[in-house]
């Protein structure tokens, strides 16, 4: 699994400039929203004290004052996202399922990033598949070229999301409820607790896993029914169980160090200068680059390992023609 | 003299003593002698105020753990301290708050949208009465003689509805008596009762083997002199009592520890399997309980140089084990520094109860009683358990020994205590730090940057022009929600404890806290501890503290309370505009809010000098002009800070060159990183 993890690493550099320009575009989505918070906050404070205790560190009195008026956007900002807090709050909504009920603007904002990564995912992995650095307009051309059947994948798997946010976390949290509902030890509800969040990660993961193959199989091998390629990619995730699930697991270890760094240097609320703000913006986004390649790396390396997987297919008792075959015919089951 | 008062002279309440000493109180211990001496001066306010001792109560109840039913009988000695002849009994049953949705609690304003159709049959509770009788016998050997001494009124008796038209509502029981009671009339009151324990709700009920159980048994309500019964219905307030000697025979399982009112007085095991825990206390006006066999039990003495010494009995949950010593800290703190400012706690004894997970029964004061409050994770700097420790212990001062009727006057209990949370957490628990929890709350973070202000009150926003709210001298049990309008501004946040959280916590504190700072502490402190002399086992109200207040002060203060007490106004002052022309400077003062309060302005010149303006602030608004060729460098109305009830501090001041566009990069850019892990989020679906 190293080896698939270390190829994939090296299929991100021959994608990194895609990775720069799906940074770019999640910096340039959040920067007018920024900027309107940015002249809400300073509106606060023009020729105000409380402006110096806010560029020294915080003050509460402030903070508690403006939430108080805030509205709209100002009514997300949470002092809380100072350090490692910006993104353990994102984190634990995202686990949660809440960050579908972050303020609507956003979520608007948010889907319109995941469009972006819809599109530039047959981008992404067509140069995998060649193995070469995409020109600009052969990435524009390739992602344009699956951006519909990778659309329809993001709703079929837009619909299991459902289910566990839905389904699955509340009717556990139900059952939850009915077996600990005498429980007076803060620590099993606790346990219990982890559990739930450990299921719902375990789903999310099944279903990126089931999603990120689908369209590695619909570019690999060409496929054109995207159902036919979930079959295949969750035939293959059945079958592979251990290979599959441990280059998952190894990198979502990857992604909980970049974490761990990121929450070791990530700084407070302490710079009392611009170059200190700008320092502090610069780790920021550091760490946001980081995350952008560590999605690019879960494909580049599933991608490796379904490649080789595909190779021992072949070399197996050919089952896989046969599909090949009736794809054709199959082509635009979803429409 | 009445039986209880002589228990009470000879009582075991330690001897202290309150000195004025140059304008500070000095408390000191004395000998038994000098405590006697102590002990009369501090009571001689209820000695002449006697109506106050009223009611002494007999009680031995059985929990039944499978059934959860209380069966018990209570023997009241009750005397009439009305000036007139009294026809009736009023007992509160504030189980029946919770026997069914109809209940005027469960359709008050704060809940009523609840929708209560799923609740299960063990959810519910109820107090039933079995049998009730009086004993009458009068004032005299000859009347006593003269009239039959029992009489049974078990059918004699009714729901009344004394604050709302609910005929649901059976949380009021009157029961009529065979013959007015004579002013100065003992009774002797026996009762029957079953009470059914709720699910956890409101402070009370049970969750798995852990009881909290508070106003569970029928309790009379309050004479006043004029004869009328001040025995509210219970919707959603707290409590009014009078003060009595309480002996309570409770039945638990073998095993089981138990914590109360009082002191344990005997423990004993009985054949069937459980164990009878015997309490007493004396001048206290409530008794509650809690059993669980699973209670850590620490016990430590509070001792201080001036101070009686308080034996503490802490009652921990396992999963806080370790959180001994925060509890511990934060209880000494409270009796340390509340006695220090305000007077001694005298009962010589407190039990701290650890609440259990999710029992609904945290944050409570009740004589000699309280529960705490905490988490398995809780960071050191968090301030819980520590706050809601200081803030019901602190209780035992503004509730159990300065009683005023929690059902019409919520703020002299909350509010002075809220107030005086502040001071404590303030002086002993500082610095304390914003937490944000993780993981459906289980798992805190602490951010160390991130400093709570020390004197912060929590809900600040809730005391807003635009919220609409009662006025504070609207009798609590009458605060209504808060409201706003949708037409001018829709966007607008209600604040969630509408107005009985803003008008009983919030607001009187930064009363408070803002009449300290205008009188000074020394002053102010004198106040406090003068008023706690007095109505230390008394029910004052608003007007004896008003009194107080002007008489310690020196002052007529009645536009104080006008603007604050009798008002729904807010203080909003903001520097409005600083206007440089050459040698001709000029700033203009404003007031946004409608209430008034004076309030000083300093200007400070680029060279350093200061000017100090006095404004009286009833003006909308006022310019202040000067010439000189320095420009100006900050302007600050109340730098002192002494209006806490100011509701923008923010628009105080006036910086010539405020760093804003730093700080608001400084802040947007964290928020902005936020706001990309969230569009990171949303890829990783993708
Ligand atoms: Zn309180």
């Amino acid at each position: 699994m190293l080896q698939h993890l270390k190829r994939g690493l090296h299929r991100t550099i021959i994608c990194r400039e895609a990775v720069i320009w799906l940074y770019l575009t999640n910096l340039i989505l959040v920067l007018v929203p920024t900027l309107l918070l940015f002249g809400e906050i300073e509106e606060s404070l023009t020729n105000r004290v409380m402006a110096e205790e806010m560029s020294k560190g915080y003050d509460d009195i402030w903070f508690k004052e403006f939430s108080a008026e805030a509205k709209g956007l100002g009514s997300t900002f949470d002092p809380t996202v100072t350090g490692i807090g910006a993104i353990l709050n994102s984190l634990d909504s995202q686990l949660s399922g809440q960050l579908f009920l972050t303020y609507l603007p956003i979520v608007a904002l948010a889907c319109l990033y995941a469009l972006f990564w819809i599109f530039a995912s047959g981008g992404l992995l067509q140069a995998f598949n060649r193995n070469a650095p995409p020109s600009f307009a052969s990435f524009v051309s390739d992602s344009g070229a699956f951006f519909g059947r990778f659309f329809r994948i993001t709703v079929l798997a837009a619909v299991g999301y459902a289910l566990v946010f839905g389904i699955l976390k509340p009717g556990v949290e139900d059952l939850l409820a009915y077996l600990l509902r005498e429980e007076i030890d803060e620590r099993i509800v606790f346990a219990c607790t982890l559990g739930k969040y450990l299921l719902v990660a375990l789903s999310l993961a099944a279903l990126s896993m089931l999603s990120d193959y689908t369209k590695i199989s619909t570019v690999v091998e060409s496929r054109h029914s995207i159902l036919l390629a979930m079959l295949r990619s969750l035939r293959l995730c059945l079958a592979q169980f251990r290979s599959v699930a441990g280059l998952y697991l190894m990198l979502t270890l990857v992604g909980l160090l970049l974490l761990l760094i990121y929450s070791i240097v990530a700084p407070g609320a302490s710079q009392q200068s611009w170059p200190g703000v700008i320092l502090a913006l610069a780790l920021g986004q550091a760490y946001i680059i980081s995350r952008v390649w560590l999605r690019v790396l879960y494909l580049g390396s599933q991608f490796e390992l379904f490649r080789e997987l595909q190779n021992l297919d072949r070399q197996g008792d050919g089952n896989e023609p046969s599909i090949e075959k009736t794809e054709s015919a199959e082509t635009g089951i979803i429409a | 003299m009445t039986d209880s008062r002589e228990r009470n002279s000879g009582g075991q309440l330690s001897g202290i003593s309150s000195v004025e000493k140059e304008g500070k109180m000095e408390i000191k211990c004395l000998s038994s002698v000098q405590g006697r001496v102590w002990l009369l001066s501090v009571f001689l306010p209820w000695i002449m105020l006697g109506p106050l001792l009223a009611t002494d109560y007999q009680i031995q109840a059985r929990l039944d753990t499978d059934t959860k039913i209380i069966q018990g009988t209570a023997t009241i000695t009750w005397i009439n301290r009305a000036s007139v002849p009294v026809e009736d009994l009023r007992f509160h049953l504030y189980y029946n708050a919770w026997r069914d949705a109809q209940s005027s609690f469960l359709t008050s304003n704060r809940v009523s949208m609840t929708d209560f159709s799923d609740w299960k049959d063990d959810e519910w509770a109820y107090n039933e009465i079995d049998e009730l009788s009086v004993s009458m016998n009068g004032n005299s050997e000859l009347e006593a003689a003269e009239n039959p001494t029992s009489f049974d009124l078990t059918g004699n008796y009714s729901f009344i509805q004394p604050d709302d038209e609910n005929s649901d509502d059976r949380t009021v029981l009157r029961a009529v008596l065979p013959r007015p009671a004579q002013p100065d009339e003992t009774l002797v009151i026996k009762v029957g009762f079953r009470t059914k324990v709720p699910r956890p709700f409101a402070r009370t009920g049970y969750r798995g083997d852990y009881y909290f159980l508070a106003h569970w048994f029928p309790k009379l309500g309050v004479i006043e002199s004029d004869g009328n019964w001040n025995c509210h219905q219970f919707i959603q307030t707290e409590f009014f009592s009078d003060f009595g000697t309480y002996d309570a025979r409770l039945t638990v399982p073998a095993g089981w520890i138990v914590g109360a009112t009082g002191k344990l007085v005997a423990k004993d095991d009985n054949p069937d399997g459980t164990a009878t825990h015997t309490f007493h206390q004396e001048e206290v006006h409530a008794f509650t309980w809690t059993t669980s066999p699973h209670f850590l039990e620490h016990r430590k003495r509070f001792e201080h140089p001036s101070l009686p010494a308080v034996d503490m009995r802490l009652l921990l949950m396992p999963d806080h084990a370790g959180q001994e010593k925060r509890y511990f800290r934060a209880t000494e703190a409270a009796l340390r520094l509340y006695g220090e400012w305000f007077g001694a706690y005298p009962y010589g004894h407190v039990t701290v109860v650890d609440p259990a997970y999710k029992s609904r029964s945290g944050g409570m004061e009740y004589p000699t009683l309280f529960t705490g409050g905490s988490r398995w994770l809780s960071p050191e700097g968090s301030g819980s358990p520590e706050g809601v420790t200081v803030h019901e212990c602190g209780h035992q001062f503004w509730f159990g020994l300065v009683a005023n009727n929690e059902f019409e006057h919520a703020w002299l209990d909350e509010g002075f205590n809220t107030y005086s949370t502040g001071r404590v957490m303030e002086k002993e628990f500082s610095p304390r730090y914003l937490v944000r929890r993780y993981l459906d709350d289980f798992v805190p973070v602490l951010f160390r940057d991130l400093q709570q202000s020390p004197r912060s009150v929590a809900g600040l926003g809730g005391n807003r022009s635009e919220l609409k709210l009662d006025i504070m001298s609207k009798p609590s049990w009458q605060s209504g929600p808060a409201a706003f309008r949708r037409d001018v501004d829709p966007g607008s946040r209600v604040y969630s404890g509408g107005a009985y959280g803003v008008n009983s916590y919030t607001k009187p504190a930064m009363m408070l806290q803002t009449l300290e700072r205008y009188l000074g502490w020394e002053t102010f402190q004198r106040i406090m501890a003068t008023y706690f002399e007095r109505y230390s086992f008394g029910h004052p109200g608003p007007e004896d503290y008003f009194n107080t207040v002007a008489e310690i002060s020196g002052q007529d203060l009645q536009w104080f309370w006008d603007e604050t007490f009798n008002s729904s106004d807010v203080f909003d002052y903001a520097v409005d505009s600083v206007v440089s022309h050459g040698n001709r400077k000029s700033v203009v003062i404003r007031r946004w809010g409608e209430a008034t309060f004076p309030v000083q302005v300093r200007v400070t010149f680029e060279n350093g000098d200061q000017v100090l303006e006095s404004w009286d602030g009833v003006d909308r608004w006022i310019r202040y002009s000067y010439s000189r060729p320095e420009e100006i460098q900050t302007v600050e109305v109340d730098p002192s800070h002494v209006l806490a009830l100011d509701i923008n501090r923010t628009n105080n001041t006036w910086l010539r060159e405020a760093p804003s566009a730093l700080a608001a990069a400084k802040w947007s850019f964290k928020w902005m990183i936020w706001l990309q892990s969230v569009l990171e989020g949303f890829a990783f679906h993708i």
